[in-house]
C-alpha cells in the first residue's frame, strides 16, 4: 500500500467525501475529497517516490469560510493538484517536487482568501495556476525549474501576487493579471531566457518586475492601459540583452526602468496627463 | 461499480463548479468594472490630443518596431555593446504636463523620447562615447533638457 497519509479534520456538521483515497497501481493514486462547511481542514501529504501520476482534488464549497487545504506530492511524474475553495479567509498551500507536474487553486467568490504553491529545484515544466476571485486575496508562487508556467488571475480590490522564479529558472513564464483598484503584483526571477508579464486594469494599482544578475535573455512587460490613474509600473533588469516594455493609459501615472549591463532595450509608452516615465541604463 | 458512480459524481459536479465560476467571474468583471468605470474614461483633452497624434505616433512606432526587432538597424550599439553599454531607450508620451527622462552610462547608447502635447519636460543624461539621444517635442511650453558628457544644454520653447 502506498503511504498516502489522508487527514480530514471537519469541526462543520456538513462534511462529505466522494471518494476518500482509491489507490491504483498502475496510474498512480486518486483523491477526490469535498467539504461543505466551515473550519474544514484537509491535508494529505505523498513523499515517496512514485513514477505514476497522482491525481489530487480537494474541493470546499458552500458559504464555508476559513478553511484549510494542503497538498504535499513529492516525486517524478505528472502529479496533477486541484483545489477549489468558494469562502472567506480560506487558505489553500500545494507543494510540488517533479517534473511536469500540474497545480491549480481557485478561490472565486470570497475575500481574504490565500493561496500558495510551490514548485521545487526538480521541476521541469511545471504548470502552476492561482484564480481568485473578490477582495483582500494573496496568491504567491515558487518555482525552481525549467520551462515551468506560473499564471495569477485576480478580480477585484486590495489583491496581492507575487510569483518568485529562483536560482535555477530558464525559460520560466511568469503572468500576473489583476482587474480592479489598488492591486499589486510582483515578479522575481533569477535566470536565464525568462519571461515576466504584469497586466494590471482600473487604478491605483502597483506592479513590479526584477530580473537579477545571473541571467541574460530576459524579458518584461507591464501593461496598465486602460485609462487608469495613479498606477505604477517598476522594471528592474541585470544582465545583458533584456527587455523591457512599459505601456500606461491614465493620468498620474509613474513608469521606472533600472538596468544593468549590456544591449539592453527598453520601451515606455504612456498617454495621459501628469505622468512620469524615467529609464536608467548602466 | 463504485468507481463508475464515483467517476459520474465527480462530472457532475466538476460541470457545476465550472458553471458557479464563470457566473461569479462575470458578475465579479462586471461590478469591477463598474466600480471603476468613472476613472477609466479619457478626458477630452487626452481624446483630443491621441487622435491628432495617432499617425505620427504609429509612424514611430513602427519605426521602433524596426530598431528593436532588426538588429542590423541598431547594429553600431549591437556591434559595440560587447565593452560597455549598447542600451536601447524609447520613451513615448502623448498629454500635457508629463516628465520623461533618460539616463544612460556607457557607450553606444541611443535614446529616442517623444513628446506630444502642452507643458512637457524632457531629459537625457548620456555619458560616454558615441551615445546619439533623439527628441521630439509637439505643443507649447514645453522643455528639454540634454546632458552629454557633462555639457547641459536646455531648450525652452513657449508659445511658437
Amino acid at each position: 500500500m502506498k503511504s498516502m497519509k489522508a487527514t480530514l479534520l471537519a469541526l462543520s456538521a456538513f462534511l462529505l467525501i466522494t471518494s476518500p483515497v482509491s489507490a491504483d497501481p498502475v496510474t498512480g493514486d486518486t483523491a477526490y475529497i469535498t467539504q461543505a462547511g466551515s473550519n474544514g481542514t484537509v491535508t494529505t501529504d505523498k513523499t515517496e517516490t512514485t513514477e505514476n501520476p497522482d491525481t489530487i482534488t480537494v474541493t470546499q464549497e458552500g458559504s464555508s469560510s476559513s478553511e484549510t487545504a494542503e497538498i504535499k506530492l513529492a516525486g517524478n511524474g505528472n502529479h496533477t493538484a486541484t483545489v477549489h475553495q468558494s469562502g472567506d479567509h480560506d487558505s489553500a498551500k500545494v507543494s510540488q517536487l517533479g517534473e511536469g507536474d500540474t497545480a491549480e487553486i481557485d478561490q472565486s467568490g470570497g475575500s481574504g482568501n490565500s493561496s500558495t504553491i510551490s514548485q521545487g529545484d526538480l521541476s521541469v515544466a511545471g504548470t502552476a495556476t492561482i484564480t481568485q476571485v473578490g477582495s483582500g486575496n494573496t496568491g504567491d508562487f515558487t518555482q525552481n525549474g525549467v520551462s515551468d508556467i506560473a499564471t495569477i488571475s485576480q478580480a477585484g480590490s486590495g489583491n496581492g501576487a507575487a510569483i518568485s522564479q529562483g536560482d535555477l529558472s530558464v525559460g520560466e513564464n511568469a503572468t500576473i493579471t489583476q482587474v480592479g483598484c489598488g492591486n499589486s503584483g510582483e515578479i522575481f526571477q533569477y535566470g536565464l531566457g525568462d519571461n515576466a508579464t504584469i497586466s494590471q486594469t482600473a487604478e491605483g494599482n502597483t506592479a513590479k518586475i526584477t530580473q537579477e544578475s545571473g541571467g541574460d535573455n530576459n524579458k518584461a512587460t507591464i501593461t496598465q492601459n486602460t485609462g487608469g490613474n495613479g498606477n505604477t509600473a517598476s522594471i528592474d533588469q541585470y544582465g545583458n540583452n533584456q527587455t523591457a516594455a512599459i505601456d500606461q493609459r491614465g493620468s498620474s501615472n509613474v513608469a521606472d526602468v533600472d538596468q544593468s549591463g549590456t544591449l539592453q532595450q527598453v520601451r515606455i509608452t504612456q498617454t495621459g496627463s501628469g505622468n512620469l516615465a524615467m529609464i536608467n541604463q548602466h | 461499480m463504485l468507481r463508475k458512480l464515483h467517476g459520474s459524481l465527480n462530472v457532475i459536479q466538476n460541470r457545476k463548479m465550472m458553471m458557479n465560476k464563470l457566473t461569479v467571474t462575470l458578475a465579479s468583471f462586471v461590478f469591477v468594472i463598474g466600480t471603476c468605470g468613472a476613472a477609466v474614461a479619457q478626458s477630452d483633452e487626452e481624446k483630443q490630443m491621441t487622435e491628432k497624434n495617432r499617425g505620427s505616433e504609429m509612424a514611430e512606432i513602427r519605426y521602433q518596431d524596426e530598431v528593436l526587432s532588426n538588429p542590423e538597424m541598431s547594429g553600431a550599439a549591437r556591434a559595440e555593446g560587447a565593452r560597455t553599454g549598447g542600451n536601447t531607450a524609447i520613451i513615448n508620451q502623448n498629454g500635457s504636463r508629463n516628465t520623461s527622462s533618460v539616463v544612460q552610462k556607457g557607450d553606444d547608447n541611443v535614446a529616442y523620447q517623444t513628446q506630444t502635447g502642452n507643458y512637457n519636460d524632457l531629459r537625457v543624461e548620456q555619458k560616454g562615447w558615441h551615445n546619439r539621444s533623439y527628441e521630439s517635442q509637439t505643443g507649447d511650453h514645453n522643455r528639454k533638457v540634454k546632458i552629454q558628457n557633462d555639457t547641459e544644454t536646455i531648450i525652452e520653447q513657449v508659445n511658437p
